[in-house]
């Protein structure tokens, strides 16, 4: 194509003024891309269009420059917050792009089984930690009734241990004469040794296999003294040892 | 930013992409008047003027990142974002039911009065340019630059044929670039 030819057909003049189809707007580029000259003379043909385009230049009403400035201003505040955190800005979902709710759907899920572990471990925890004190609770009330029997039996061991001391006590004692009583005809088996005092004429009644008493009765020594039975005391078994006078 | 580094055209667009206040508040003091000046050519009314300038900046702001300096001149993107928004307001429906103000591609908006009006020009020896201009060269330039008619639009407009529109667009322009001294 002769280039000179082109320029001067008047196309770019049509094209600056925007009077082409889309179809010639994308030749006349494409023939600007090419050739140098054309690109130049479209330059040239704009600046005059601007040229004259400034001619209707009309100075705008003072108070618009900081009207625009302000709203420049604000764009720019909601650009940068945008671009610091997209996700809190753009809150209706569909503008969350995809990736960011994959994102934060991920988050909450992994945040939602950390959550539901921690709380499991800390129900098994509870249950571990009650049922110990349940057992703990156990053992303190089975030692506190041994802990009882226990001073219980230091306490009968205690008493026996006098009893003996004092038997061993009276039997150390000179003055002091056993006397062996035999059983009666009706219970030959059993005996019973009587210690006497004869210094101050006390009697006391040694360890025993005295058959055991029907409720309510209760043993009764007697001396027969020239030829008179004499009361010497009443015994109620379970004392091992006790003076009837 | 500081105005002197600002008179690069090359820099000022680097720093309208970043969103620089002090660049815009540059473009507003170079650029302003004449986009306030154009968007009153195609509305011919000040308040809806003053409007549209803030839009326009506005919309600067928001796609000055589309914008190439490869494909023109910084000048004529922003008089086609201007255009563009005046357009788009003019067609509103709303607004044609609020202001009962015609859009430019009806047809009583090619009146000569509403098509060649008269510039407040400032410049020493412009308005030489424009009285100087042949009426009809005017009105070719005019119709499109404007008000954006198509080729078809300006033929019935003016009564001619569309070979002689395209014609004359020629003509009108290399008349325009003689009284500019742009040759």
């Amino acid at each position: 194509m002769d280039l000179e030819k082109y320029i001067s057909s008047g196309v770019l003049e049509n094209y600056v003024l925007g009077l082409l189809s889309e179809k010639e707007n994308r030749e006349v580029m494409a023939m600007m891309e090419r050739h140098y000259e054309v690109a130049s003379h479209v330059r040239s043909l704009e600046e005059s269009l601007e040229t004259y385009g400034r001619l209707y230049t009309v100075e705008p009403p003072s108070e618009l420059k900081s009207l625009i400035m302000n709203q420049i201003r604000d764009l720019k505040v909601k650009d940068e917050a945008k671009e610091d955190k997209p996700a809190l800005t753009t809150s209706p979902a569909q503008l969350v792009s995809p990736k960011v709710l994959r994102d934060q759907i991920s988050i909450w899920r992994k945040l939602a089984i950390a959550g539901t572990i921690i709380l499991m471990v800390s129900i098994g925890f509870n249950i571990y930690l009650s049922s110990q004190k349940h057992r703990a609770s156990q053992l303190a009330t089975r030692l506190a009734l041994q802990n009882k029997q226990l001073s219980k039996n230091t306490t009968l061991l205690n008493d026996s241990l006098s009893q003996i001391q004092k038997q061993v006590t009276l039997l150390a004692n000179p003055d002091i004469r056993p006397v062996v009583m035999k059983g009666v005809k009706q219970h030959p088996a059993f005996n019973v040794t009587v210690y006497w005092n004869t210094n101050d004429q006390t009697v006391y009644l040694g360890k025993s296999d005295l058959p055991t008493l029907p409720t309510g009765k209760v043993y009764q020594l007697w001396a027969i003294v020239d030829g008179k039975p004499v009361d010497l005391g009443l015994y109620t078994p379970k004392k091992q040892i006790c003076p009837f006078r | 930013m500081t105005n002197e580094t600002l008179n690069n055209e090359k820099d000022l667009v680097i720093a309208l992409k970043k969103g620089d206040e002090s660049a815009y508040s540059y473009l507003y003091d170079h650029y302003g008047a004449a986009i306030y000046g154009y968007i009153l050519q195609m509305t011919s009314d000040t308040e809806l003027a003053k409007d549209l300038l803030q839009d326009v900046f506005i919309k600067v702001f928001q796609k000055i990142g589309q914008y190439d300096e490869q494909k023109g001149h910084l000048y004529t993107w922003l008089i086609r974002v201007a255009h563009n928004t005046t357009i788009d307001k003019i067609r509103s429906k709303n607004y044609k039911e609020n202001r009962h103000i015609h859009a430019f591609d009806e047809k009583n908006a090619g009146d000569a009065d509403n098509g060649t009006t008269t510039p407040s020009v400032d410049h020493i020896g412009m308005d030489k340019v424009l009285v100087s201009l042949d009426e009809t060269h005017k009105k070719v330039i005019d119709l499109a630059y404007f008000h954006g008619y198509t080729q078809n639009e300006i033929a019935e407009e003016m009564g001619m044929p569309i070979g002689t529109v395209k014609t004359q667009v020629r003509k009108a322009l290399i008349q325009l670039r003689k009284l500019l001294n742009i040759v």
